[in-house]
């Protein structure tokens, strides 16, 4: 079902031209602009595929690209992510239920040479690390290219409907979906910025001092993209947690959900139960409100709500409960999930017979983490440490966020699971340094960075920096 | 103290391990990382009779019937899906014939088809311009992780010692004769040496300094494999000379894995975009469905090359007792278990009935090169 | 103090916070901007827009305060709030007026009638809406109501439900 009203959001201005796509030969109607997997979901199609292996069905998960979930063959050609494919007038898709078969009536294509982009800097992501990074590398006086593979810049900001905390020369106060256009507008106002949307990054090699990046654009163009430096700002991924039928359709990542309702104007169900208590659990259940959608509970394991108070305070005004030291223990439905069964846990996190609880929910939203998407700085040979505090596995940098390998830079989430606020920060900094590192920036931006550091470490220092303070100091380098 | 001490745990290796154990030797594998790391667990897993010469069809006719021998027994896979080689012109066609005749001497029942049987073995070809096709269907491909873990397990479950991360660091030779193996994990004492570390041989050559020279370089190789489609669409190895020698099946996974012959000297392992656009570029000519696939992971590993492409396997007369079988030029997985049988034939006994004599490691030093092997990948 | 297992903060947890809260004529004198947002977060928009610096914060991580007798009730606090923590008070009569953000559609008209839901949200009893700030007339682009209500529930009421045939 779509939404037509929201409180903040205004989906007819942002609908495209209607256009037909065929789901198993039935036709259904989308918009351009919207991807495949959003225009199956307001036609109520929630079954992507089927597993190879244990025929189980399979649903969307995190909606920006990074999971197999919603792998469809699409006008012929197996495992699209159809998650950040957009629609096109008469496109045909099939769900997989083995793995595909390839075509035998294929025609030996025409090599055709990659188009080289050649820039100062080349940004792989277009967030909010992504974007500061591109503007201020920018007005430092580089020549940037930036790609990201979704179709639309701003990240995970354009489904941020909550206003942003911090100080309001940081943004505090506006809401993330407008930040979002904010930057792009930003980006779009520098010539010396050139953008590629719909184009994956899928390497990130060495030509002697020449940093090359292998881009594939729209599934099929090959794009190299070189530059004195690249900094990737490429995001996290939603984490996962094991319960029985944690793979049922209707269990998605907390992103998947802002996604298809904030950014596609898609209602993912009616009735929800969210996992974990964090900021984003907490944040999401305010948003299903907002679009008209039930919560049942807000269901956490830890003893006390991991994410900033006034968030929590937010929904329990509107009664959601929070039921803390509690634990889901299975999802229960056939082809979808019709229900939850979730349980009181004790000190040992085991559950305690006798206290389940049923919720009637169609939706079950896992908001329990999120992972650095490191896989292009490992792929490189950037050092790679562990570092729990900050999500799991992140690289080595030093305080101008560049890595182990002269000229790779990283920054936002992909450095570290942490803000908005900050990968914007963070992003700053990079796009300065990497400007520095390509002798390009006088020597002046240096204050530039000394003063965004300087917000960095302001952030941090209360209660909620500490863990993440505790993170970097194993990763951070002189 | 152990009998025979081998230097390198890739399937060589192991598999030696095994068949020595097998003869009731006490056995000892040094691995300077764990089982297979080297070049095994990085080969293209294809296993080949079509060779043009005598003694690498013997030796190989040999290796299949103990892949499958082995297989069965140990329970890996492994299957005879043939060798498929592309004909494009009549000059290959010519060689191959020639190739086919002293094949089928040896009972390797390959035989010259046509583009259209060609296709009905594999539909996915595109035969506009090959002109016949070489074909062996009792060639075939084992999967390297588990081949290897098999062979070590039941080396092992023989008595065999196999230490990994144990990098050996010096031979000790006292008056021509070996007293042990000096490693970071210390002293192996052993007066038995097999030299099995291929693209590594001539630096533990130098340890035990062997008098002769036994020209061993190792050479990056990369190879890919794309995501798995529905098994059994690809199943012989598909070579093509024309396409800078490219082969390519699909495992049973359903990954389609290859590789094209761009070729490094050094002991680098990064793989490069060179590659991956040559290795894209020709797959696709070869079976243009390829085209819609995505490579899931490029990687390199090493062929320890020989300047005819043969082994160096043997005694080297000069140091009791130490053995060099390394320099497989592409050919160390394939090779490994008649190789394993051979050797430890040759130290148990002193003498194997497959002729090894062809890759006598002091032919380089003679000057008596054999023709060269062939090579693809 | 328990609030971040239960979610919302009591009365008490709320005076502990605090301080103190506004005196009974100060409550008749003009509304009072009250935040509820015990926790140390990075967060200072309250701080950076209140015209007569009445906010308190010593760092960004700071708990914000009000001086009482600084706030003129203007409510750009309530406005421009990220974590909707402010709300203003304002006795009259035997009736409070309760200001409070409202992100939710319907946004209720002057004159409307609405349920009053308190900190879990309870139905506690129905006010009556007596101004509204559309969200374009918002300076922190969320829409502001003001509710009138009987006088003993100002300190339990933070949300309105808007039930319409």
């Amino acid at each position: 079902m779509r939404l037509t009203e929201h409180p903040i959001l205004n989906f007819q201005e942002r609908r495209g031209k209607k256009v037909t796509i065929y789901f198993e030969g039935q036709p259904i109607e989308a918009y351009e602009g919207e991807t495949i997997v959003m225009a199956l979901h307001a036609a109520g199609i929630r079954v992507l595929a089927h597993t190879f292996q244990k025929d189980r069905p399979r649903g969307l998960f995190c909606a920006i690209g990074k999971c197999a979930s919603c792998l469809m063959t699409v006008n012929g050609i197996p495992n699209v992510r159809t998650c950040i494919t957009l629609v096109e007038d008469g496109m045909q898709i099939t769900k997989q239920k083995a793995k595909p078969k390839l075509p035998t009536t294929a025609k030996p294509p025409k090599w055709k040479d990659p188009e080289k982009i050649d820039a100062d800097i080349v940004i792989i992501g277009g967030g909010p690390a992504g974007l500061m990074a591109a503007i201020y590398a920018s007005d430092a006086g580089a020549k940037v290219a930036l790609l990201d593979e979704n179709p639309m810049l701003g990240g995970q900001l354009v489904k941020q409907t909550h206003k942003f905390f911090g100080k309001r020369e940081q943004f505090a106060g506006v809401r993330g979906v407008k930040i979002a256009d904010i930057l792009e507008e930003e980006v779009k106002k520098r010539e010396n910025i050139k953008v590629f949307l719909e184009t994956s990054a899928i390497a990130l090699l060495q030509e002697d001092d020449t940093k090359l990046v292998v881009g594939v654009r729209k599934n099929k163009e090959l794009v190299e993209f070189r530059g004195k430096a690249v900094i990737v700002a490429t995001g996290a991924m939603e984490r996962m947690i094991p319960f029985e039928n944690n793979d049922l359709p209707g269990i998605y990542g907390a992103g998947a959900i802002q996604t298809l309702m904030n950014t596609y104007g898609v209602k993912p169900g009616d009735r929800v139960l969210i996992i974990g208590a964090g900021n984003v659990g907490l944040i999401l259940a305010y948003q299903l409100i907002q679009a008209g959608v039930e919560v049942k509970a807000i269901v956490e394991a830890l003893p006390k709500i991991g994410g900033y108070f006034v968030h929590a305070a937010k929904v329990r005004r509107l009664g959601v409960p929070i039921l803390t030291r509690h634990t889901i223990l299975r999802a229960e439905g056939k082809e979808k999930v019709e229900r939850a069964i979730v349980a009181q846990i004790d000190e040992n996190w085991k559950p305690i017979p006798g206290t389940e609880k049923v919720f009637e929910v169609d939706v079950i939203a896992l908001a329990v983490g999120l992972r650095p998407s490191i896989e292009l700085l490992h792929q490189v040979g950037c050092q790679i440490k562990y570092a729990p505090e900050l999500g799991g596995h992140v690289v080595i940098r030093d305080k101008r966020l560049e890595t182990t390998i002269k000229g790779i830079f990283v920054a936002g989430d992909s450095a570290g699971i942490e803000e908005a606020t900050t990968a914007m920060l963070e992003g700053k900094i990079a796009g300065i340094a990497a400007a520095l590192s390509a002798g390009i920036a006088s020597p002046e931006w240096l204050k530039e960075i000394e003063k965004a550091q300087k917000e960095l470490d302001e952030f941090r220092s209360g209660p909620f920096g500490r863990k993440v303070l505790k993170g970097l100091e194993k990763v951070v380098v002189e | 103290m152990s009998e025979v001490t081998i230097i390198g745990g890739g399937i060589t290796g192991v598999a030696l391990a095994y068949e020595l154990a097998k003869r009731g030797y006490e056995v000892t594998v040094l691995e300077r990382r764990f089982i297979g790391s080297g070049s095994t667990f990085r080969c293209g897993t294809g296993i080949r009779q079509q060779f043009g010469d005598e003694a690498n069809i013997q030796v190989m006719k040999r290796s299949v019937e103990l892949w499958k021998k082995y297989s069965e027994d140990f329970g890996f896979p492994f299957t005879q899906s043939g060798y498929l080689f592309l004909l494009y012109s009549e000059e290959e066609i010519e060689d191959f014939k020639n190739n086919i005749k002293l094949q089928n001497k040896f009972g390797v029942p390959t035989r010259l088809i046509t583009p259209e049987e060609a296709k009905e073995i594999v539909p996915l070809l595109n035969i506009e311009d090959v002109l016949a096709a070489s074909w062996n269907p009792t060639d075939g491909k084992a999967d390297p992780f588990k081949a290897t873990m098999a062979f070590a397990r039941e080396a092992k479950e023989l008595g065999a010692k196999i230490y990994e991360y144990t990098e050996v660091k010096d031979i000790v030779v006292e008056n021509g004769e070996i007293k042990g193996v000096k490693t970071n994990k210390g002293f192996f004492s052993t007066g038995t040496v097999v030299n099995a570390t291929n693209a590594w041989a001539k630096l533990i050559n130098a340890m035990a300094e062997v008098p002769i020279t036994i020209p061993i370089e190792p050479y990056k190789h990369q190879a890919i494999i794309t995501q798995p489609m529905k098994s059994g669409q690809i199943n012989p190895m598909v070579i093509s000379f024309k396409h800078r020698d490219a082969y390519l099946t699909q495992t049973a996974h359903g990954g389609i894995v290859g590789g094209v012959g761009l070729e490094e000297h050094g002991y680098d392992l990064t793989p490069t975009y060179e590659f991956l656009k040559e290795v894209t570029k020709q797959f696709i000519q070869i079976i243009p469905a390829l085209k819609d696939l995505r490579i899931l992971r490029v990687w390199a590993g090493f062929y320890a090359k020989t300047p005819d492409s043969n082994p160096a396997i043997g005694r080297i007369n000069e140091i009791d007792e130490y053995y060099i079988v390394a320099g497989f030029s592409g050919h160390g997985f394939m090779m490994a278990p008649v190789v394993a049988e051979g050797v430890a034939d040759l130290i148990t006994k002193g003498k194997t009935n497959l002729p090894f004599w062809w890759y006598d490691p002091y032919r380089f030093e003679r000057g008596e090169l054999r023709s060269k092997a062939i090579q693809m990948g | 103090m328990n609030y971040l297992s239960k979610g919302y903060v009591t009365i008490e947890e709320l005076k502990e916070v605090l301080g103190e809260l506004p005196s009974e004529e100060r409550l008749r004198q003009r509304p009072v901007a009250i935040p509820e947002c015990p926790q140390e977060i990075p967060c200072t928009p309250c701080k950076e827009i209140c015209p007569t610096e009445a906010v308190l914060m010593e760092n960004p991580n700071a708990i914000p305060l009000v001086d009482y007798e600084k706030c003129v009730g203007c409510s750009l606090c309530v406005q421009i709030c990220p974590g909707l923590a402010f709300f203003m008070i304002h006795y009259k009569g035997d009736k409070a007026r309760v200001t409070m953000p409202h992100e939710l559609l319907p946004v209720p008209e002057i004159g409307e009638e609405v349920i009053l839901l308190n900190r879990i949200g309870e139905e506690v009893g129905k006010g009556k809406v007596v101004l509204v700030i559309p969200r374009e007339k918002s300076k922190g682009d969320t829409p502001v109501i003001t509710v009138e209500m009987p006088i003993e529930l100002a300190w339990d009421v933070r949300a309105v439900k808007v039930v319409r045939e």
